[in-house]
């Protein structure tokens, strides 16, 4: 997959003059930092000593940097836990949605058992409706299985990843057979063949899938917000929420400070994994 | 011989296996998205508030639905606002892929990916709690630069004019870099030849992107459009953080009723009978979709 390489140019010819070509590509460069300017407005806020914070024109090069919104959010909400318990809920969701999508997507892409193909559909149905819109059944089945306000109402319901079973059985799909016969003529079961074989085989597919997984829980808001009010295990962009609402929404110092921590590491990764993200959520797009 | 037998006696059938491995899946399935959907008609049947025992309601919530003043307002929101979401995603998407594409220089590609894709990885919440102080009416820059070169700006989320708008932008802006991803990725799959072909036929820019870029990229804008619109229709964080579904009802959505009127008011069973309407409208529009698309996505026969 070369999802980054160059196409034959779309538009214009290569003639189009050098004067064109340069307002061009200052024109893209100044919507990107367009698209991004808020982000540095709130990071370049965070830093910056109370004078110079939330001030129109905004200082855009402060004069002395502090850290004092930093001491702020710390002692306003357990924000260190909040962002432990992101951290925790997305990488658990990612392991435990993996291994259950390649158990299921193996059995579809290989094995034969009766129902096979009635309960792929029903699955399929799945992967169109945002669960959202059953919120209401499924908050009062976590209510009764006791998850309420716990890490794990965000975990276990998260664990079904429809469109990881999907992606990955097409990629199972087109695994050459030979390979597992291979393995078998060796005496390598089911698991060992997965293992051995079919995993090693599909990491552009389980990145896609993984990335996809992590994007869609960090990103998550709508769950957070249901089930979690105890601020000791609320994700860290629930607990800002919280924070800015407990102070009817004006500007605090605290939350540009909580904000820049959930934000510029994001862009930063982005930067340094760029390749790897954008052929995931290609691969995922295409696939669809 | 014996190691045959043995290896039988330890391997349970393959069909055994088979559902050993289905079954977390189908187990989680069935619990966490199949009961729940079917739960909604369920629910849909009581009178609940989740406090005391529910009570069978019959079709009294049905009945409300047909009354309710809200109900109206807040799909027509829900519509307005994914569908000018939906366009844009399009337009930008597209646009934006196509220019990349074009662009030489390594650095201002690689820049553009990053502002335009960074965005969709932050936190939906997060994003959220940016914006309000961003598009705040006193504090925000936005409103000030505006001001500065001579454009008066509306108050962003307090004119009900504007509000939803405004949430179309913050949309946009945190989710258009997925639509970018899908048409750069459907840019590298046309053939060269194509554009050959048509230079030799003497096809300029425009009937180029016309007659060769748009319709081989059709299955990208059908993906990108059903992806943008399911989940634009459901939106929920902008109005619940940014604007509390206000001014008056301006930014309610579905999502964001279903929301109140279930969790806040606790009415459970009304909660439930507008999810129902709420599956149903947006089954019937991506149905309309997909059936339209049949007859304009161009699918390549190799």
């Amino acid at each position: 997959m070369s999802t980054l390489s160059r196409t034959p140019r779309l538009l214009g010819r290569p003639t189009r003059g050098r004067i064109g070509r340069w307002v061009f590509n200052t024109a893209l460069v100044l919507a990107g930092v367009i698209m991004l300017s808020p982000v540095a407005w709130v990071f370049i806020n965070s830093i910056e000593p109370e004078k110079d914070q939330f001030v129109l024109p905004p200082v855009w090069l402060p004069h002395t940097l502090t850290l004092f919104s930093y001491k702020q959010l710390f002692q306003q909400i357990p924000f260190l836990l909040q962002l432990g318990n992101s951290l925790i809920i997305s990488a658990a969701v990612v392991i435990g949605s993996t291994i259950v999508s390649v158990l299921a997507a193996y059995a579809f892409a290989r094995m034969e058992f009766p129902g096979k193909n009635v309960l792929f559909v029903i699955l399929l149905s799945g992967l169109m409706l945002p669960t959202q819109i059953a919120a209401v059944p499924e908050f009062v089945e976590v209510k009764y299985l006791g998850l309420l306000n716990t890490r794990l109402s965000l975990i276990i319901p998260a664990l079904i990843q429809v469109f990881g079973i999907f992606l990955l059985r097409q990629h199972f799909k087109t695994i050459p057979r030979e390979l597992e016969d291979a393995a078998r003529i060796d005496g390598a079961g089911e698991l060992q063949i997965l293992r051995r074989v079919i995993v090693p085989l599909s990491w552009p597919a389980l990145s896609a899938t993984a990335i996809i997984t992590t994007q869609y829980i960090w990103n998550d808001f709508f769950w957070p917000n249901l089930y979690i009010t105890d601020p000791h295990k609320m994700v860290a962009a629930l607990g800002l929420v919280t924070l800015q609402n407990s102070f009817l929404g004006g500007p605090v110092a605290g939350v540009f400070a909580g904000l820049s921590v959930l934000a510029i590491p994001v862009v930063v990764l982005f930067v340094l994994l760029q390749r790897q993200l954008m052929e995931g959520f290609g691969y995922a797009g295409v696939s669809r | 011989m014996l190691r045959r037998r043995a290896r039988k006696k330890w391997n349970p059938s393959q069909k055994l296996k088979a559902y050993a491995f289905v079954s977390p899946a189908a187990i989680l399935f069935l619990a966490f998205i199949a009961i729940p959907f079917l739960g909604i008609f369920v629910v849909s049947f009581l009178q609940w508030d989740l406090l005391s025992s529910p009570h069978w309601a019959g079709l009294a919530n049905y009945k409300a639905l047909v009354h309710d003043p809200l109900l109206g307002r807040v799909l027509l929101n829900s519509l307005i606002f994914d569908v000018l979401t939906t366009s844009l995603h399009i337009i930008i998407g597209m646009g934006l892929a196509l220019a990349v594409n074009s662009v030489r220089s390594r650095i201002v590609r690689y820049w553009v990916r990053t502002a335009f894709v960074a965005p969709f990885l932050m936190s939906a919440g997060a994003v959220a709690v940016m914006w309000s102080y961003v598009l705040s009416d006193s504090t925000g820059p936005l409103s000030y630069y505006l001001r500065q070169i001579g454009i008066s700006p509306p108050n962003w989320l307090g004119s009900s004019f504007w509000a939803l708008p405004s949430l179309v932008g913050i949309d946009v802006w945190q989710t258009v870099g997925i639509t970018f991803i899908i048409f750069l990725v459907g840019l590298q799959t046309i053939p060269s030849q194509l554009y050959e072909a048509a230079r030799i036929d003497g096809a300029g820019v425009w009937k180029r992107f016309r007659y060769v870029t748009f319709p081989m990229l059709s299955p990208s804008t059908l993906v990108a459009s059903v992806t943008a619109f399911i989940g634009a229709f459901e939106i929920f964080t902008w109005p619940l953080v940014v604007t509390s579904g206000g001014p008056g009802n301006a930014t309610t959505t579905i999502m964001l009723y279903i929301y109140e009127v279930s969790f806040r008011n606790f009415e459970l069973g009304y909660g439930a009978a507008l999810s129902l309407v709420n599956l149903l409208v947006l089954v019937a529009f991506v149905s309309v979709m997909l059936w339209l698309a049949r007859r304009w996505v161009h699918y390549e026969r190799t």
